[in-house]
């Protein structure tokens, strides 16, 4: 009779740095089954819209996830000016990508620093952090903050590309790159790093396309999935880029792949830089809009981010959905926790990149007994629809 | 025979148990800054082990409802008596260890792994599922280094042609190139050792990312304040074993160092003593700033692959010398 | 082809270096130009119209009545002026923005230190 032991991982627990809960099943060292729990950080925002003006909803979701804040703002205010039929200037696009692409890079440095404390490697975790300043430095001085940089406005951005500031910006893209291509190197030869990733967490292409993984998961399994290539949204149809897959399929494939993106994102920053054109930067936007919906995607640094919003002709939404990437990735990571080790679970959930703030948008609530219930998701598949 | 008022200051201030305690405070801060400089970041100030382990007695002690309650209380206290006493067997003014006696070499990596069953004992008796998987961590790890640091280090007790390690300092001492000899097994040493007291890569059992804080996770307050202390201790009682078995070639005999009629050679040597055990911890702090985090089932596989075969290859080679040169 | 110990030059090249790390508050990073700091409300400019609070995504910004009645000119008084929740500001600027007179702005630096929160609650 084999003694199998139930370990809960969390939700408080300093592997994860969000709280989340796998009960992993072990014998001896070795996995054998995990069941997932989120939805201990559900802090009602989608409800909460509904009470402010659109205006006001800027900030609010942009505080929906720390790491990726622009793309959420950026993809909220897409949705609303399809809606009002607004066409924002050129600069503004540009300006827009371009927040964008040092956020991408500051949460792939950001990556790299925690998946190495995860194996147990601080130093990774210290050296890729004070490289990661360099960025939070470029975005302070054009946004005025380090995280958080409310740069987006209904129709525009709100601050600009100052010209004494572009010589800075520069040079700290020269350095970023000088630094990441080091990092490349490292996490090529490392053997002790190599031990802990390769093989690890794997996940074959036909599986990450049925489970509908996104973002750089999915893009380490040989997909080529980017919304910034399938459906291209700000200025990115006049920009040059490559979409970096790899075809590992483990967490080794998913640091080439996240280090190559940050290459790519350093390209494009300095092809905005170029050809930025002059121009305005926004444009008015009426309070009131007009009854109407709108869907809009974007690609955050973890993958395909969407949103829904619903306006009946006030000055508040009527209703707002986000479907952000982590909560499409944990189906996937359900998969890939399979036949690994103890030691690994921690670097095999981290390799998706959760962001906890962004996937808690989902609780049941039974109407008959008014009382909150926590599934799994796997029960959520097996429930008959109760109205 | 051993006078009573001299044995009591040999043992309770110098070199005994209040020397060996702020040493070790000492080391674990040479330690820290190290570690720290490496990665390009300040470090803590002078007396920040004192102020951790004052800390740490300050603070509330929980025992969990299911633990056994002597074993989970008690065998810290065993852990810290047992790796205080081999400090009397190493030399640390010279030659001569204070109270040498013969098959001490023996004794001192005996007492060395106590604290290893210590932790094994203490993660069982938490009976919490992270302590049990901590401990038998612990317990397996045990099968990985203790082969190769018992090999090398009884290597260069075949070289010196006794068990007792001030013979061995006083081989070395009076046959330097004996050092030349016993090179890869200090190297082997060095790792086995950073096994031994389970410091990164080798820190399998505390893994905190992995399993919250593995043997020690349902320790506090008192408890833990005694185990950190026994960690450090290890340390240093394991590195002047290192220094004293591998390196104690490096010093000068009796009679070289007089000033004004005094013979001053005790303080030299133990200058010296205090340079090899902080290099060696310095090479300790390196290597634990280098690597990843090895799993259980890699290092038992890099102990046996590369560590183990290195500690037969240095026996060959001791005995190769010993054949050739000692007649 | 792999091989442990990649990191060691970068490590023996830090190592005599000056460490990276700011020794706050003893040293100070230098702020950015633009950067959004702790409101700063300029009184004689102020005409009391209220945009600001309407606009405040955390209610930061209260209207409350001026005992001090400013003229204005033409006959009219400033009869409300706003009283600032440091506590609950996010540092967005949209007041900054949003003020017709710009008499707000978000230039106070860093460091916003009380043991009591009412002290959060200033007219400026």
């Amino acid at each position: 009779m084999k003694e199998t032991y139930r370990i809960p991982v969390g939700p408080q627990h300093p592997g994860f740095k969000e709280p989340m809960r796998i009960d992993i099943t072990v014998d001896g060292e070795l996995v054998v089954d995990t069941d997932i729990i989120v939805s201990f950080n559900h802090r009602g925002v989608e409800k909460a819209t509904e009470a402010r003006t659109y205006l006001q909803n800027l900030y609010l979701i942009e505080r929906v996830c720390g790491i990726c804040s622009h793309t959420h703002t950026t993809c909220y205010s897409q949705a609303v000016e399809e809606i009002l039929g607004l066409e924002i200037p050129g600069r503004a696009k540009y300006i827009r990508c371009f927040i964008a692409e040092l956020e991408r890079i500051q949460s792939h440095l950001l990556w790299v620093g925690v998946a190495g404390h995860e194996i147990g490697w601080d130093t990774l975790l210290m050296y890729s952090w004070r490289d990661r300043e360099t960025i939070n430095d470029m975005l302070e001085l054009i946004s005025g903050n380090r995280v958080h940089y409310a740069m987006n406005t209904i129709g525009g951005v709100r601050r600009d590309i100052a010209p004494e500031n572009v010589k800075d910006l520069r040079e700290g893209l020269t350095y970023l790159e000088g630094r990441t291509e080091y990092y490349i190197h490292v996490i090529t030869k490392e053997e002790t790093f190599l031990n802990r990733t390769r093989g690890i967490g794997h996940l074959p292409t036909k599986t990450a396309k049925e489970l509908c993984a996104v973002g750089p998961t999915v893009r380490a399994s040989d997909v080529k999935m980017d919304i910034r290539r399938d459906d291209p949204y700000a200025a990115y149809p006049d920009l040059d880029f490559d979409v970096v897959t790899s075809d590992a399929g483990d967490v080794w494939g998913r640091s080439i792949v996240k280090t190559g993106e940050i290459l790519q994102s350093i390209r494009i920053c300095r092809q905005i830089l170029d050809e930025i054109p002059v121009g305005e930067i926004r444009v008015r936007a009426p309070p009131k809009v007009p009854a109407g919906e709108a869907v809009s995607r974007c690609e955050a640094p973890r993958g395909e981010l969407i949103y829904y919003v619903r306006s009946d002709g006030g000055s508040t939404p009527e209703r707002i959905k986000i479907r952000s990437p982590t909560l499409a990735n944990w189906m996937v990571a359900t998969e890939m926790l399979k036949g690994v080790y103890i030691a690994d679970v921690p670097i095999v959930v981290d390799a998706i990149d959760p962001c906890l703030s962004c996937s808690a948008r989902v609780t049941i609530t039974d109407h008959s007994t008014m009382k909150t219930v926590i599934t799994s998701l796997g029960a959520l598949g097996n429930q008959k629809q109760r109205r | 025979m051993i006078d009573p008022a001299e044995a009591a200051i040999y043992l309770l201030i110098f070199p005994g148990f209040a020397f060996l305690l702020l040493y070790a405070l000492f080391c674990e801060w040479v330690d820290r800054i190290v570690y720290a400089r490496l990665q390009n970041r300040a470090g803590p100030p002078v007396f920040q082990p004192l102020a951790d382990l004052l800390k740490l007695l300050s603070k509330e002690d929980i025992i969990p409802k299911y633990a056994d309650r002597v074993l989970f209380q008690y065998t810290p206290l065993i852990a810290f008596a047992a790796v205080m006493v081999p400090i009397m067997n190493i030399p640390i003014w010279g030659t001569k260890a204070l109270y040498p006696l013969q098959g001490d070499l023996i004794l001192t990596l005996y007492l060395l792994s106590i604290p290893t069953l210590a932790l094994f004992v203490i993660g069982w008796s938490s009976t919490s599922l992270y302590s049990t998987v901590g401990a038998f961590r612990a317990a397996t790890m045990l099968f990985g280094y203790e082969v190769p640091l018992v090999l090398t280090c009884l290597s260069a007790g075949i070289l010196s042609g006794s068990w007792c390690i001030s013979d061995i300092t006083s081989y070395l001492a009076s046959h330097p190139s004996g050092m030349l000899v016993l090179a890869p097994g200090f190297i082997i040493a060095l790792i086995a050792l950073e096994a031994k007291l389970e410091r990164p890569p080798f820190d399998i059992s505390l893994a905190e990312t992995e399993i919250v804080g593995g043997t020690l996770t349902e320790y506090s307050g008192k408890k833990l304040a005694v185990m950190h202390l026994v960690a450090d201790l290890a340390m240093v009682i394991g590195v002047s074993l290192v220094a004293a078995v591998f390196l104690g070639g490096l010093m000068v005999g009796s009679g070289t160092f007089i000033i004004a009629g005094t013979d001053l050679t005790p303080f030299l040597n133990f200058s010296l003593y205090i340079a090899k055990t902080l290099g060696i911890v310095f090479l300790l702090a390196v290597i634990r700033t280098l690597f990843a985090r090895l799993r259980i089932d890699q290092m038992l596989d890099f102990s046996w692959k590369y560590l183990a075969v290195g500690g037969i290859f240095q026996l060959f080679l001791v005995i190769l010398y010993a054949g050739m040169y000692q007649g | 082809m792999k091989k442990p110990g990649v990191l060691l030059p970068l490590l023996l090249n830090n190592l005599l270096k000056k460490p990276f790390t700011v020794l706050y508050p003893r040293e100070q990073w230098p702020l950015p130009k633009g950067y959004r700091g702790i409101i700063v409300h300029d009184n004689e400019a102020c005409i009391g119209c209220g945009l600001c609070s309407k606009v405040c995504p955390a209610k930061a910004i209260e209207m409350v009545d001026d005992p001090e009645k400013r003229s204005l000119g033409k006959d009219r008084v400033r009869k409300q002026k706003p009283l600032f929740y440091l506590d609950r500001c996010l540092r967005c600027a949209q007041c900054e923005e949003s003020c017709p007179k710009s008499a707000i702005h978000l230039k106070g630096g860093v460091g916003l230190v009380a043991y009591i929160r009412e002290k959060m609650r200033v007219f400026s």
